[in-house]
């Protein structure tokens, strides 16, 4: 699964997109008032910009991969 | 330890009228439902105490007795959000949902049951307009003596939200609080099925109809509690403080919402209008609702829903 | 199964289908707009786009040591590899209704040596030869974000500069969420473009470049999707364009090509579990790139509840394919080569645990400790062992003051 082998790129994505169609399609509403626990700490998808900005950058500068959840950043000497 | 769903149920005295708690939890979750129902009855007399214009010391009796003496009144966000909805409510009702009416319900006297001198509800008329009050971000003052605010009904539902709110963070997942006809839920009652609760009936003391609720609230406002005779014609205890008179609407209107607060003050508001305007309002808010106008009839999405009558 | 429903019925008679509560009228918002600033009208206070409600100053200290090297995988050169001491200063203050700023200031203090080359040593074993002295190295990096907050979501904007003794950043960057309808989906965008430029300094080890620079642009999509009261998911793509100068300039032994494209998918999974009072945290990531790289991430955590606070612990599994130009030593004669163990194929984990305590109303205590280590036969993709593969831990204490 190389990245210049494309076609098994596309493959993912039309994986993923399925996943989601699939996801979406089978949700309930859920109220506004109902949203309680989804708003819960333990229920963010990063423990604080600062944290995840941190964590980043040491897995970043140690490893090949980068990017992903949010902002793929960028801009600093870090290796 | 139990495998039995905890279940509490008490019935109490709150915000000027009966009252009544239930909570159900599953023993796994070891929630302390007493020490629960101690704070939600803490919290209610808190509001009762903030709110009441009977108790001496609420915000509401300070300002009262400040009108007109110039002193201005520090009002907290509290209090400033519930004088903002009632602000808004006037608004969108044309000045029909006023919350310094008081002075003309004290003319009509309904406790005596008697009827109104004219001359009496023109006095009582030029201390009442919510256009007069004299507001600026967290001072509020009312400008002439014997001017009043009434927060108590839209206190009273806003209490049953707040205790929804205290309950929901203690991670309660089935309750139900009922203040003086008003009712707002959390999740499904114990058999797991949605919370079931009567509407009062206007013509007698049972139940008009049921609604089934679920993570949601209904008030009820009406002109049959309190009724009077005037020159061999009924009234409603409700006043329109442009006219000074006690308006000839609904007999009541129950609203369903999310939280008790907005679904009472549309309820509220519906009762000031003549029928037709009811229905023109009701729609406009698109929550659900029950009409029952002054012949007995039964109207509204609520209604289309029973069955005809046999 | 605790959405609300409406149901009107006789009592006694059998109930009618359920219906569902409509979405708000304009006069329902209009009149319930100041209602959202009290407690009992603010559930959904992660979903709902507002600056927030009070100005917050953090101050973050984190300590990084990597081990020591195995004195057998090391021709020459000492043993001891980086220590890192990052301070974060920040603070962030609502401005107005609708907008907020951010400051943040980075301090970044770097000891340490690290792997030069990768030589055989007389058994034929592949050793390191590491950079002679420690070096000290100092970064600084500042940063002011202004955020824009509309009833359906929030765009902020953001550039910072970041500055060392060799090395300068500045970066520029844009991102956008916004929720449909419903408020159950939520969209996000994020675009960045950094200059960096790159000025070697000529100390123990030899450079061979004097200055160089790096442009990079990226770009994020993704989605997240309330499932239900207690289940949150979200899927994400990313793609990252870098041109420039990408080698490694104190390493003897490194000749990267000049454009590298990364592309990155990824999926998270939210679920409160009402019972334990805890949420179940997944999160994976697909990477994959030009330079013939790509990777799986697994993450694993699990946030309990207790009096003391919010308790994390948490596990993250890494593994990595080479790189097409990386071989343990390096081959000098290719067009692009690289012995950097960076660019290896290995595995990783890691373990690791964070708390977050509030001190009465206004203070938040974090602290939170983890352990990486690799191993090249903890992967899943084939390819040689790198001798220098980097095990290291992490130790951060966060205090944060809120106020009006």
């Amino acid at each position: 699964m190389r990245y210049k082998d494309r076609s098994h790129l596309a493959r993912g994505i039309c994986l993923l997109t399925m996943l989601y169609l699939t996801a979406c399609s089978s949700v309930k509403t859920v109220a506004p008032y109902d949203r309680g626990y989804l708003a819960e700490d333990g229920m963010k998808w990063d423990e604080g910009t600062r944290n995840a900005k941190l964590k980043g950058h040491v897995y970043t500068s140690k490893e090949a991969s980068s990017g992903g959840a949010g902002s793929a950043g960028g801009g600093c000497g870090c290796n | 330890m139990t495998d039995r769903p905890l279940r509490l149920e008490q019935h109490f005295k709150s915000m000027g009228g009966p009252a009544r708690l239930v909570i159900n939890a599953p023993p796994e979750q070891q929630l302390d439902l007493d020490k629960i129902a101690h704070l939600v009855r803490t919290l209610l007399e808190t509001l009762e105490a903030r709110y009441s214009r009977y108790q001496v010391e609420s915000i509401v009796s300070i300002i009262n007795r400040r009108a007109g003496s110039g002193v201005f009144t520090e009002i907290d966000p509290e209090t400033q959000a519930l004088l903002d909805l009632a602000g808004r409510l006037w608004d969108a009702s044309g000045g029909l949902f006023d919350i310094t009416s008081g002075p003309l319900r004290q003319a009509w006297d309904f406790r005596a049951g008697g009827s109104a001198d004219p001359t009496q509800i023109d006095s009582a008329r030029l201390l009442v307009g919510w256009e007069k009050i004299e507001w600026q971000a967290s001072s509020f003052h009312l400008p002439t003596p014997g001017m009043e605010i009434d927060l108590g009904g839209l206190a009273k539902e806003y209490a049953a939200d707040s205790a929804i709110s205290v309950m929901r963070g203690l991670k309660v997942t089935s309750a139900l609080i009922e203040l003086a006809g008003d009712v707002a839920t959390i999740g499904d009652s114990e058999d797991g099925t949605p919370w079931r609760v009567g509407i009062q009936d206007p013509d007698g003391v049972g139940s008009l109809c049921a609604v089934q609720l679920s993570n949601a609230a209904i008030a009820t406002s009406g002109n049959y509690a309190r009724r009077i005779d005037h020159e061999g014609k009924q009234y409603g205890h409700l006043i329109n403080p442009q006219t000074g008179w006690p308006v000839e609407g609904p007999i009541s209107v129950s609203v369903l919402d999310s939280h008790c607060l907005t679904a009472g003050a549309v309820a509220t508001v519906a009762c000031l209008h003549s029928e037709e305007h009811a229905h023109t309002w009701l729609e406009q808010a698109a929550l659900p609702w029950l009409m029952v106008s002054s012949t007995g009839m039964r109207s509204g999405p609520i209604a289309d829903r029973m069955p005809a009558p046999s | 199964m605790a959405q609300a429903r409406l149901e009107a019925a006789v009592a006694a008679t059998k109930p009618p289908a359920l219906t569902q509560l409509p979405g708000s009228s304009p006069l329902m918002k209009r009149l319930g707009a100041r209602l959202l600033a009290l407690p009992a009208y603010q559930t959904g206070t992660a979903l709902a786009d507002a600056p927030p409600a009070f100005t917050e100053v953090g101050l973050r200290y984190t300590h990084y040591s990597e081990d020591s090297i195995d004195q057998d995988a090391v021709i020459f050169g000492a043993t001891d590899r980086y220590d890192i001491d990052v301070t974060q200063l920040w603070i962030e203050a609502p401005v107005g209704a609708s907008w907020s700023v951010a400051l943040d200031v980075q301090n970044d203090y770097q000891t340490g040596a690290s792997p030069w080359f990768v030589g055989a040593q007389q058994d034929g074993e592949p050793g390191v030869i590491m950079s002679g002295a420690s070096i000290q190295d100092n970064r600084v990096e500042v940063g002011v974000t202004t955020r824009y907050f509309w009833a359906d979501g929030n765009a902020g904007f953001s550039v910072s500069h970041s500055d060392e003794d060799d090395y300068e950043a500045t970066a520029l960057a844009f991102d956008a969420s916004w929720n449909t309808a419903d408020d159950a989906r939520t969209w996000s965008t994020s675009f960045s473009s950094s200059r960096d430029t790159l000025n070697p300094t000529q100390g123990v080890i030899p450079v061979f470049i004097t200055e160089e620079d790096l442009d990079t642009q990226s770009a994020y999509f993704g989605v997240s999707q309330i499932l239900s009261r207690t289940a949150i998911a979200r899927i994400g793509l990313s793609y990252t364009l870098s041109e420039g100068y990408l080698s490694d300039p104190y390493k003897f032994r490194d000749q990267r090509p000049d454009t590298h494209e990364r592309l990155s998918l990824s999926a998270g999974y939210r679920r409160f579990l009402i019972d334990s009072d805890a949420s179940l945290q997944i999160d994976y990531r697909y990477y994959a790139d030009t330079w013939g790289t790509d990777s799986h991430t697994v993450e694993l955590a699990w946030a309990q509840n207790l009096p003391g606070g919010l308790l994390t612990p948490y596990v993250r599994y890494y593994t990595q394919r080479e790189a097409d130009f990386f071989s343990v030593i390096a081959d000098t004669e290719a067009p692009h080569y690289a012995d950097d163990y960076r660019l290896s194929s290995y595995g990783a984990v890691t373990l690791g645990a964070r708390w977050a305590v509030a001190l009465g109303e206004n203070w938040t205590l974090e602290l939170e400790a983890e352990r990486y280590m690799t191993d090249a036969d903890w992967g899943v993709f084939h390819g040689d062992a790198a001798p220098a593969l980097v095990d290291f831990w992490r130790g951060t204490v966060g205090i944060i003051w809120r106020f009006d």
